[in-house]
């Protein structure tokens, strides 16, 4: 290989490295982002409450995630307008919570998660006589609450 | 963008298509691209029609000689207006959009003017900055009315005219940054960022003109005729406008404008205080999300091959002009810290300025690279040019670029906002009461006060509005008038009938006795 062609290869494999340095970070940085529209930003003003299932059998436990609440708040979780609990929203705003049927009358529930007035959602389940019981997916996290007020005393046997 | 522009006014013999041929000839070609060329991109993918959140406030508020919210933007509205006129189409909400366009295609040529000075070659430039140009965030913010183009344009304005004070240090040459920045001021209040860096390049480079009374009087006079663009603040609030976001409604439905002709009123606005909360938001172990979140951001703008040239620029900038590129990282540095810290939703959009000073690093570090792999001996005729690989490669990764992030950014289709405005106001009934926030409220507005459209309905956005007055006011009103929400909170779904309407909830009392007696 003469002189030059031998320079030539040198300084195109170090301008390679250069050019190509960010590209080694591809394993790193992951996916590239959503389409960048005004929707991307507007989940701070509706916060939304999703639910596993929208029905299911009293007993059943439903799994609620909450996102687009303002970040590491106290959260307030209604049933009917009533407080069954309170969960703490994590840095990215969101929250999960497990909510127990079990001993609750078939009906439709509303189910709110709320920070301030502002911050507010509202999901509806409906408990049916004939449906199946539903579990929480794999993996479901988060503090349990109950729709009745249950006290569960001690198991106490006499020797 | 004409060189020598002077000699075309002279008369010579010949007749017009000489003189067409001489214009040809004069023309700066790269200029001409380093402008055309973002602008055709933008024009192409620009929003149709009004666009949604501060965009749709932009606007609006443009249009119909309105306030806009903290911290006033008056620079924006003053030169939006004449945009606005200009006959660029029926739909004010596209003509503000293209506004946009112009600023982010300014900022390019500009930053190619800043290059120019570096010494950057136009192959490195056209890289560096069509990087910049097709950067996803940058290319967004192009097709909506914003602030953030115009913004970046005035910040190259202004390193530019520092730029062209040190050459020759004169009073007029240091007036221009100082006038360009005080503009800039009224544009968006992020330009107090910019002052560190330009301090420490006026001290460095000549520290000495300070103590002259003469550039001292120069760079105060540009001050005052600069911050003299807030004047309308005050001047339109005198005329009462109907779309007034510094205020707010109590709980009868009564808007209390802030009083921008008092000085705390006016303070209040201009400096943001309402988002002091949000600023250095963040708890220490929150911090380094952020930062690796802006690290991608970064990384993504500049199509991960423009991250090592540019740091290899940042670098070479320092052996070469240490007080320039002081200037440079300072106001890179004070921008990419403060917005880190701020704790809001849409901070993504706010690193354009970044974006700018790293683009001109990517441009020194692009020349670098074309330089370096060049051989010293020169190859005969038609032989092989390695540098001429570098330079295709710097346009092949801006033609990824524009080809990756089009369908990321394009919104010439994106209708959404005015169907989402048009729908709701079709579906309100007569005399309603309609509360939201930016993602309805501001476009509604535009629907009502640019184009006419239903003016019996009563728009409320609730970041004017305290939480308590809001309910008292909801409640009040749902006896004797439509009232719609987007979201009902605990307290009203006790007290009030919901129903979905459209994208919103229409509220009914449950029990007019105890709403009564509220």
């Amino acid at each position: 290989m003469s002189r030059l062609k031998q320079e030539i290869v040198i300084r195109i494999a170090l301008t390679l490295v250069v050019l190509l340095a960010g590209v080694a970070l591809v394993p790193f940085i992951g996916q590239p982002m959503k389409a960048i529209g005004w929707e991307l930003f507007a989940g701070v003003y509706s916060p939304v409450l999703d639910v596993n299932e929208p029905s299911g059998a009293p007993g059943s436990v439903f799994a609620f995630t909450g996102s687009g609440y303002p970040a590491n708040s106290m959260a307030t979780v209604y049933v009917n307008g009533n407080p069954v609990g309170a969960v703490m929203t994590d840095p990215a705003g969101a929250a999960s919570f497990l909510l127990d049927t079990f001993g609750a009358a078939p009906d439709q529930y509303n189910v709110t998660l709320e920070v301030d007035i502002n911050a507010s959602a509202t999901q509806s389940i409906e408990l049916v006589a004939d449906g199946t019981i539903v579990t929480p997916p794999p993996g479901s996290s988060g503090e349990t609450f109950f729709i009745n007020y249950i006290v569960f005393l001690p198991n106490i046997q006499k020797q | 963008m004409i060189k020598q522009a002077e000699s075309l006014m002279t008369p010579r013999p010949g007749s017009g298509s000489a003189a067409l041929r001489r214009l040809i000839f004069w023309l700066d070609w790269t200029a001409a691209a380093a402008f055309g060329l973002p602008f055709l991109l933008y024009w192409l993918t620009a929003a149709p029609t009004i666009y949604n959140l501060d965009s749709a406030e932009f606007t609006t508020a443009v249009a119909s000689n309105g306030l806009i919210r903290a911290t006033g933007y008056p620079l924006y509205l003053l030169l939006g207006k004449l945009w606005s006129w200009l006959p660029l189409g029926a739909d004010m909400g596209y003509r503000m959009n293209l506004f946009s366009a112009f600023n982010g295609a300014l900022t390019i040529l500009l930053a190619d003017r800043i290059l120019r000075r570096l010494d950057v070659g136009g192959w490195a430039r056209m890289g560096a900055l069509g990087l910049l140009a097709s950067a996803p965030f940058f290319w967004a913010l192009s097709l909506i009315a914003e602030v953030y183009t115009l913004h970046t344009a005035l910040m190259a304005g202004v390193i530019l005219a520092l730029l062209h004070w040190a050459d020759a240090p004169t009073p007029g040459r240091f007036a221009l940054p100082v006038l360009l920045m005080a503009l800039s001021l009224g544009n968006h209040a992020a330009t107090a960022l910019l002052v560190p860096g330009a301090v420490w390049f006026v001290l460095t480079r000549h520290p000495r003109q300070l103590l002259r009374p003469r550039v001292l009087l120069a760079g105060l006079g540009a001050m005052a005729l600069g911050t003299a663009v807030f004047l309308i603040l005050p001047l339109r609030y005198a005329a009462q406008p109907a779309f007034n976001y510094a205020g707010l409604y109590d709980a009868s439905g009564v808007f209390h404008p802030t009083n921008l002709q008092s000085w705390d009123g006016f303070w209040a606005l201009i400096t943001g205080q309402t988002f002091a909360g949000q600023m250095f938001g963040y708890h220490l172990h929150e911090l380094p999300p952020q930062l690796i979140a802006y690290l991608k951001q970064l990384w993504f703008a500049f199509f991960a091959i423009g991250v090592g040239p540019g740091l290899l620029g940042m670098a070479v900038l320092w052996r070469k002009d240490w007080r320039l590129n002081g200037m440079l990282a300072f106001m890179f540095l004070a921008n990419a810290i403060f917005y880190i810290n701020y704790r809001v939703i849409d901070k993504d959009t706010m690193f354009l300025p970044t974006y700018l000073i790293f683009a001109l690093w990517l441009g020194v570090g692009y020349q670098t690279l074309i330089r370096w792999a060049a051989p010293s001996a020169k190859p005969g005729n038609g032989r092989f040019r390695p540098e001429s690989v570098v330079q295709w490669a710097m346009i092949g990764a801006v033609v990824l670029a524009v080809g990756a992030n089009w369908q990321r950014v394009d919104l010439s289709d994106d209708w959404s906002t005015r169907e989402q405005s048009q729908a709701i106001l079709d579906q309100a009934e007569p005399n309603a009461l309609i509360f939201g926030w930016w993602d309805t409220v501001p476009a509604i507005q535009y629907l009502q006060l640019v184009e006419g459209q239903r003016p019996d309905v009563t728009v409320i956005n609730r970041f004017l509005i305290s939480p308590e007055d809001m309910n008292q006011l909801i409640l009040t009103a749902i006896n004797h008038r439509p009232v719609y929400i987007n979201n009902p909170s605990i307290a009203l779904l006790r007290e009030t009938t919901v129903t979905a309407v459209g994208p919103l909830y229409r509220l009914e009392p449950k029990n007019r006795q105890v709403l009564t007696h509220r």
